[in-house]
């Protein structure tokens, strides 16, 4: 299955999306190994890249908002290295005009990421 | 003032990650600008403009003592991101302009600001980003420092 990847993304992984409701987001997602990224990030010692960490939490607000706009990465922390073995687990919870996603790794949070998406998009 | 050859002798990033193509301004422990355009036939991904920017930032944190190999120089991680503002995307073979300023080095970990601009346009804020130099081994343990990480034969 082709896998279609918005413009504005660099990652083509998969969200699988658990729950989907106006004010919270759960889905999961696994790196993908095959990713040609790795071979330059880092040679011989593949790390997935943070800003990756990033889109996978944009990606799972897209995949249960399709039109929204990114505006902003308001603030994001990593709190641990993630693996790529890992299946992150992405929690995002609608606060005002913010979207506040934790991605988990077996329960663990490995990553703050607060995005804020512009108004007036349908 | 460097160029493409020059910035792969400083950082560890390669191709398809390699994403600074020039610098034309260079004022140590002060500030950055560097090039990147946009190959291909798509616009550049978000986050890989944000990822271009730090690696330009890493080029001025390490101008002076180069780490073009993560398993014996330390491996580049990002620490935190605040306040990063994007306009519109930077289109293939447009050239995306970023301007790094350094706010603070303590040790290994370095704090800088800026904004990225494609001709006059500012396509990019970039209000804080905090990255640090790790060596391999405490990244992964499993790996012992100096060997690649072998893929299992198929």
């Amino acid at each position: 299955m082709t896998i279609l990847i918005p413009p504005e993304c660099a990652t083509n992984a998969r969200i699988d999306l658990d729950h989907a409701s106006g004010d919270e987001i759960v889905g999961r997602v696994r790196p993908d190994r095959d990713d040609p990224v790795f071979a330059g990030h880092y040679p011989g010692f593949p790390l997935l890249p943070g800003v990756y960490i990033v889109e996978y939490v944009h990606r799972a607000v897209l995949a249960a908002m399709p039109s929204e706009i990114l505006a902003e990465l308001v603030s994001c922390r990593f709190l641990r290295t993630i693996d790529l073995d890992d299946e992150l687990v992405i929690t995002i919870r609608r606060d005002g005009g913010l979207r506040r996603g934790t991605v988990a790794v077996s329960g663990v949070p490995a990553a703050e990421v607060v995005l804020r998406y512009q108004e007036g998009n349908p | 003032m460097l160029d493409r050859d020059d910035i792969r002798r400083l950082i560890p990033h390669r191709p398809p990650m390699l994403l600074v193509d020039g610098v034309s301004e260079l004022v140590p422990r002060s500030r950055l600008v560097g090039s990147y355009t946009v190959t291909g036939t798509r616009p550049l991904p978000t986050v890989l403009l944000l990822e271009s920017w730090g690696q330009a930032a890493l080029v001025l944190i390490r101008h002076d003592r180069p780490m073009p190999t993560v398993l014996t120089d330390g491996v580049p991680i990002a620490g935190a991101f605040e306040g990063i503002r994007f306009g519109r995307p930077v289109l293939p073979g447009e050239t995306v302009e970023h301007r790094v300023e350094l706010i603070r080095l303590i040790a290994d970990t370095g704090f800088v600001r800026g904004e990225s601009v494609v001709g006059t346009e500012v396509v990019m804020q970039v209000g804080r980003l905090v990255g640090a130099v790790r060596p391999a081994a405490a990244l992964r343990p499993a790996v012992p420092a100096g060997v690649p990480d072998v893929k299992e034969s198929t």
